[in-house]
C-alpha cells in the first residue's frame, strides 16, 4: 500500500501558521492521519479536504491557548507577540470582507497585481537562472578566458571575420607561453573541442569531448564525484583516459556506481572511465562537452586551443589582458608564424552567456516597468477608493480611532489584495515557465543554462519583494491621502463630495508616471514591429516568390560521392524542369538560410597567406535563371561546366572588386583552396550581390562554382513553379523518389516560407515585447478610466446641478475628462523624450531600423494619446447620458 | 479551589474526554461529542478548547508515539484530571438545583 502525503505547500503553510508546541504537532498529526484515512477513497478529494481545514482552523486562538498553556508554567512558545497578533488578524478579516463587497474593483487589483508579478517573476527566474547563478566552479567570478586577437580580421574586408577579430583561438605554443610565467593569473590551462564518435554500452553516437591540459580542473576547483581527474603523466602520454559528465553517466552508463574501469570506444581506440563530474558541473558551456579526455596527439598541432585562467589576488581582468596581450606579441617577435596576434581575457561567464545577456536584461527590464506601471495604476485604484470611502473612515476618525489604526485599516486591504494577487502571480508563472523559457530560446536563438532556469527559493523570494514593493508603493498614494490629522478628522456633512486637493494631486502624479512608462514600452514594442516589417522588405538579391524547394539528402551507401551521383542529381533535376516546364537548378545551400562554406581565393601564383576568404556555393545549370539573379556580365554556370580543365566559375560583384577593382572580371583566373593543391578557377559571369548568409546580413563576396563529381550528400533542388503554395511542393517530392529512390526528399516547402523561418526568433520576441507593452497599455487604460470614473462619481452631484441649471453635459464631463487626461499627456511627452534618449540599448534587438529613428516615437506618441483619450471618454459618457433629474432625485 | 463555572461546550467536551476512555485522543472525542453530544466541532476548534481546558489544570495530556501514517507528528491522548472531574460534579449539582422547580411546558 502505498502512503499518501498532504500536499506539500498546503502542510507547509499549516506549520508556519500553527504555534510551534507539542499540541500543534498533535493536530498536524490528527490531519494527517485523517487525510490517510480519506486519500484511500479519492485522493483529489482528500486534498481538497485537508486544503479547507488547513485555510479554515482558528489560528489565532490556537496561538492564545497555547500562549496561555505556556504563561502557566509549561513548555509553549509564540512565534509573534501577544496582541499584536490578534490585532492584525482582526484588521485582515475585516480588509477580507470589505473587499468581497467590492468583486469589481478588489478583482482588477488582484488581477492586475498577479499579471505583472507573474511577467515580472518569469523573467526574473530567467535572469537568475542564466545571467546570476554562480557557475558550477569554485570562487568563478576569478576566472577569466583567454582569446587571441587578430590584427588581420579586425582590418578585414569580410564582415565575418571583422566580427570574430577578438574571439581567437591559440596554438600550443601560445599556451605553454602563458602557463610559462603567470603574471597576474593564479593558475592557466587550456582545452579544445572536438567531436568524436563513440560506442559505449551498445550507444552509438557522436560526443563533444573537451580535451584538456592536466590543470583543468585545478584551475576550476572542482573535484569529481567519482573517481580521479587524468594526471599529468596521462596527460602528456595522451593516455586513453576520460571523465564523464555527470547526465552521460546517468544516461548511456545508466548511472551504474561501478563504472569506474570500465571501456568505450571512442574514434576507434578503448578509452577506460576514470571519473564521473558532479551533477550540475559542465565546462566549457553547458551545451558543450560531454567528457573530458587528455589532449589527443592529433589535435596538439591544430591552433584551436582556448585559455581559461584563475585571476590571481589583487588582479583585474585589465592586469590579465596586458599580460596576455604582451606575451602573445613577445611571441609574435620571435616567431614570424605567430606574428599579428594579440592577447585578451574576458570574464568567463561571458564566454557562457555574454551573447543574450542584452536580450534578456532588456526583457527584464520591460517587465520591471510593467511592474511599475502597475504600481501607478493601483495607486489610482487606491487612491479612488480611499477617497469614496473618506466618509466612512471619517466616522470611524471622530469615534476615537487613532490614525494608525485608520492606516492600518487601509494598509491592510492593500496586504490582503497584495498575497492574493502575488499568490495568484506566482501560480501563474509557475504554470507558464517551461511553455517560456522554450519560447524565449527561440526569440533569443539559444539559451545557455537551460536547465539552471526554475522557481526556486530566490525567485520566491523576488516574487514576495517585488510584490511587498508594488503594493507598499501604490498602498502610500492612500495613505499620503489620508493623512487624519486631528482637524481633518471632522465627518464631511455635505453630501456633494468632491475630491480633495491631496487625492487629485496624488492621481495626477501617478497618472503622470503612468503614462510615462507606458509610451517607453509601448516605444519598444514598435521598434520590434519596424523590426519585423523591415526583415520582410529586405532585399535579398533573388527571387523568393514563386520557387518551391525540396531539400534532398542522398543515401551516401548506395550512391557515394562520384560521377553517377552527379549523374543521379542531374536526372532529377532534368526531370523536376522537364515536369514543370519551369526551370529548376540544384544548389548547396540557400540563399538567406546560412551553412554556407568558406573559400579561399588569392591570385595565381600568390603566397597562401594573401589569400581572402569568400562565402562559396556551388550549383547546378540554370541556378541564376531560377533565383532570378541578374548577371552584370558573361555567363552563369552550364551543363558540363564541372569537366573543364580551369574550373568555370560566376563571381559575386563585390567579389570582382575584390579580385579586379571592377564590376569587369569576367576573364580573371585565381586560385581556389589552399596548399598543396590550389584548383585554378576562371571567372565566366559576374553576378548581382545577394544576401548569401542571412536576411540580416548585408551581402559577402561569394564564389559560385559548378557542382562537381563530388556533390553535397545534403543540398536543395530549386524549382521556379510561379507557386507560393507549399503543399505545391508535395507532387515535386513525389516525382523525385519515382525517379529515384536513392535520393530522399527530407523537407518540401516553398523558399518563402524558409525565409520566414530564418526570422522566427524575431517574430517571437516581437511577440514578448508585444505582451508586455501590450500589458502596460492596458493597465493604463483601466488606471486612466478609473480616475476619470471616480472624479465623475464624486461629482456626480455637482455636474448634474449644474446640467440642470443649463450647463452643456458635455462641457462639464470634458472638463473631468480633461483632468485626467493633462497629467498623462505630460507623462506621455516626458517618456517618449526619455525613451528617445535611452534608444540606445536597443541597439543589439533591432534589425532595419535605427533604434533612435523618430518615426518610432511618433507613432508610440500619438497610439499612447489616442489610447488615453479613449479610455477617458468610456466612463465620461456614461455620466453625460445619465439625466440629471435622476441623480438628483436618487440621492 | 475557586473552580470558574464551565461554559456549555466546555462541559460537554469534558464529558466526552471522560467517555472516549482511556486512549482519548482529538479525532475519538471528537467522535463522542458528534454522536453522543450532538454537536459537531472543528479539529481546530477542538484544541483551542482542550488546550484552554488543559490550561485550567481541568484535563492532563500525555504525549503517544510518533507514526509514519500521522507524518511523523506524535499523538495526543487526553485524561480529566481529579480537579476536572469535581469541577463536572460541581457544574452537574449547581444545574439540578436549578433544574429542581422547571416545571413542564403546558400541553394545550
Amino acid at each position: 500500500m502505498t502512503m499518501h502525503a498532504p500536499p506539500a505547500i498546503a502542510r507547509a503553510l499549516l506549520r508556519w501558521c500553527l504555534p510551534k508546541h507539542e499540541i500543534a504537532d498533535a493536530l498536524e498529526g490528527d490531519l494527517q492521519q485523517e487525510f490517510v484515512h480519506r486519500a484511500e477513497r479519492g485522493r483529489w478529494r482528500a486534498g481538497w479536504w485537508y486544503w479547507s481545514q488547513v485555510v479554515s482552523l482558528p489560528y489565532v486562538r490556537l496561538h492564545r491557548e497555547v500562549r496561555r498553556l505556556g504563561a502557566s508554567g509549561r513548555d509553549g512558545i509564540s512565534w509573534m507577540g501577544g496582541g499584536a497578533v490578534d490585532a492584525v488578524w482582526r484588521e485582515f478579516r475585516v480588509a477580507s470582507r470589505t473587499l468581497s463587497r467590492r468583486p469589481l474593483f478588489s478583482t482588477v487589483v488582484v488581477a492586475t497585481l498577479a499579471v505583472s508579478i507573474g511577467a515580472a517573476t518569469l523573467l526574473y527566474s530567467v535572469v537568475e537562472g542564466v545571467l546570476l547563478k554562480p557557475l558550477p566552479y569554485e570562487e568563478p567570478t576569478e576566472l577569466v578566458t583567454a582569446y587571441l586577437t587578430s590584427d588581420e580580421w579586425r582590418n578585414s574586408e569580410n564582415e565575418l571575420l571583422r566580427a570574430a577579430w577578438d574571439v581567437q583561438p591559440m596554438t600550443r605554443a601560445h599556451t605553454e607561453a602563458f602557463q610559462a610565467s603567470p603574471g597576474p593569473l593564479a593558475g592557466f590551462t587550456s582545452y579544445t573541442r572536438r567531436l568524436l564518435p563513440f560506442e559505449a554500452r551498445a550507444h552509438v553516437g557522436e560526443w563533444e569531448t573537451v580535451q584538456i591540459d592536466a590543470s583543468l580542473f585545478a584551475v576550476l576547483g572542482v573535484v569529481p564525484a567519482l573517481g580521479r581527474t587524468p594526471s599529468e603523466e596521462e596527460v602528456a602520454q595522451a593516455a586513453p583516459v576520460a571523465v564523464l559528465r555527470h547526465e552521460v553517466w546517468t544516461g548511456t552508463f545508466g548511472a551504474d556506481p561501478g563504472v569506474l574501469g570500465q571501456t568505450f570506444e571512442l574514434d576507434g581506440m578503448s578509452y577506460t572511465v576514470i571519473g564521473v563530474m558532479p551533477p550540475g558541473f559542465f565546462f566549457p558551456t553547458d551545451s558543450g562537452g560531454d567528457l573530458w579526455i587528455p589532449l589527443t596527439e592529433l589535435v596538439r598541432e591544430w591552433p584551436s586551443f582556448y585559455g581559461v585562467g584563475r585571476l590571481a589576488p589583487d588582479a583585474s581582468i585589465a592586469d590579465a589582458t596586458t599580460f596576455l596581450e604582451a606575451t602573445a606579441r613577445r611571441l609574435g617577435e620571435a616567431d614570424p608564424d605567430r606574428a599579428g596576434h594579440g592577447g585578451r581575457a574576458v570574464p568567463h561567464i561571458d564566454s557562457v552567456i555574454g551573447h543574450v545577456r542584452g536580450g534578456v536584461r532588456m526583457l527584464f527590464g520591460s517587465a520591471l516597468l510593467v511592474v511599475l506601471v502597475a504600481c501607478a495604476n493601483l495607486g489610482t485604484l487606491f487612491l479612488a477608493r480611499t477617497s469614496s470611502r473618506r466618509e466612512e473612515l471619517a466616522v470611524r476618525a471622530s469615534l476615537g480611532a487613532g490614525a494608525r489604526s485608520l492606516s492600518t485599516a487601509v494598509l491592510a486591504e492593500v496586504l490582503v489584495l497584495g498575497v492574493l494577487g502575488g499568490g495568484l502571480g506566482l501560480a501563474m508563472a509557475a504554470a507558464a515557465l517551461d511553455p517560456f523559457v522554450e519560447s524565449l530560446a527561440t526569440s533569443l536563438r539559444s539559451l545557455p543554462r537551460r536547465a539552471d532556469i526554475a522557481l526556486d527559493g530566490r525567485v520566491v523570494l523576488f516574487t514576495t519583494l517585488a510584490t511587498s514593493v508594488t503594493v507598499i508603493l501604490s498602498g502610500l498614494a492612500p495613505l499620503w491621502a489620508t493623512r487624519f490629522g486631528a482637524g481633518a478628522a471632522r465627518p464631511s456633512m455635505s453630501r456633494s463630495r468632491t475630491t480633495d486637493a491631496a487625492t487629485r494631486r496624488g492621481q495626477h502624479v501617478l497618472l503622470l508616471a503612468q503614462g510615462a512608462m507606458t509610451v517607453m514600452l509601448l516605444a519598444a514594442g514598435i521598434l520590434q514591429v519596424r523590426s519585423l516589417l523591415a526583415t520582410t522588405a529586405v532585399d535579398l538579391g533573388v527571387r523568393a516568390e514563386g520557387v518551391q524547394v525540396l531539400a534532398l539528402e542522398v543515401d551516401t551507401e548506395r550512391l557515394p560521392p562520384g560521377p553517377e551521383r552527379m549523374a543521379a542529381l542531374d536526372a532529377v533535376r532534368e526531370r523536376l524542369g522537364a515536369a514543370t516546364g519551369a526551370s529548376a537548378s540544384l544548389v548547396s545551400s540557400l540563399p538567406g538560410s546560412g551553412g554556407v562554406l568558406l573559400a579561399r581565393i588569392r591570385e595565381v601564383g600568390a603566397d597562401d597567406e594573401t589569400a581572402a576568404s569568400v562565402l562559396s556555393v556551388s550549383v547546378a545549370p540554370d541556378y541564376f535563371e531560377t533565383l532570378d539573379i541578374r548577371l552584370l556580365s558573361g555567363r552563369g554556370i552550364v551543363a558540363d561546366d564541372d569537366r573543364r580543365e580551369v574550373l568555370p566559375a560566376v563571381v559575386s560583384e563585390s567579389l570582382a572588386h575584390q579580385l579586379v577593382g571592377s564590376a569587369d572580371a569576367v576573364g580573371h583566373r585565381a586560385w581556389r583552396g589552399s596548399d598543396p593543391e590550389p584548383q585554378l578557377i576562371e571567372v565566366v559571369g559576374v553576378a548581382a550581390d545577394s544576401r548569401q548568409l542571412s536576411v540580416f546580413q548585408e551581402p559577402q563576396p561569394t564564389l559560385f562554382y559548378p557542382m562537381d563529381e563530388r556533390p553535397p550528400p545534403a543540398l536543395y533542388a530549386i524549382i521556379a513553379t510561379g507557386s507560393s503554395t507549399v503543399s505545391d511542393a508535395a507532387p515535386l517530392a513525389a516525382l523525385v523518389h519515382d525517379s529515384d529512390d536513392r535520393i530522399e526528399v527530407s523537407e518540401a516547402t516553398t523558399f518563402e516560407q524558409l525565409l520566414s523561418d530564418g526570422v522566427r526568433h524575431i517574430r517571437l520576441r516581437l511577440v514578448l515585447t508585444a505582451l508586455l507593452a501590450g500589458l502596460a497599455v492596458l493597465l493604463a487604460m483601466i488606471g486612466i478610466a478609473g480616475v476619470v470614473a471616480h472624479v465623475l462619481s464624486d461629482q456626480r452631484r455637482d455636474v448634474s446641478i449644474r446640467m440642470a441649471l443649463g450647463a452643456q453635459g458635455g462641457r462639464e464631463v470634458g472638463r473631468v475628462v480633461r483632468t485626467a487626461l493633462v497629467p498623462t499627456a505630460v507623462g506621455v511627452i516626458l517618456g517618449t523624450a526619455l525613451a528617445a534618449l535611452g534608444a540606445g540599448i536597443m541597439e543589439s534587438m533591432v534589425f532595419g531600423v535605427r533604434p533612435s529613428d523618430p518615426a518610432t516615437f511618433v507613432i508610440a506618441l500619438s497610439a499612447m494619446l489616442t489610447v488615453a483619450a479613449i479610455a477617458a471618454w468610456i466612463p465620461g459618457r456614461r455620466a453625460a447620458s445619465v439625466d440629471p433629474a435622476t441623480v438628483l432625485n436618487g440621492s | 479551589m475557586e473552580v470558574k463555572r464551565l461554559t456549555d461546550v466546555e462541559l460537554l467536551l469534558l464529558l466526552s474526554v471522560l467517555r472516549a476512555g482511556e486512549s482519548a485522543h482529538a479525532s475519538s472525542i471528537q467522535e463522542v461529542l458528534a454522536t453522543q453530544g450532538e454537536r459537531t466541532t472543528s479539529l481546530g476548534s477542538l484544541y483551542v478548547t482542550l488546550t484552554r481546558l488543559e490550561e485550567r489544570g481541568l484535563i492532563e495530556s500525555s504525549k503517544g508515539a510518533p507514526t509514519a501514517e500521522r507524518g511523523g507528528k506524535a499523538k495526543r491522548f487526553y485524561a480529566v484530571t481529579p480537579a476536572g472531574l469535581a469541577a463536572l460534579h460541581r457544574t452537574r449539582s449547581v444545574f439540578e438545583r436549578m433544574w429542581a422547580d422547571v416545571p413542564q411546558p403546558e400541553r394545550g
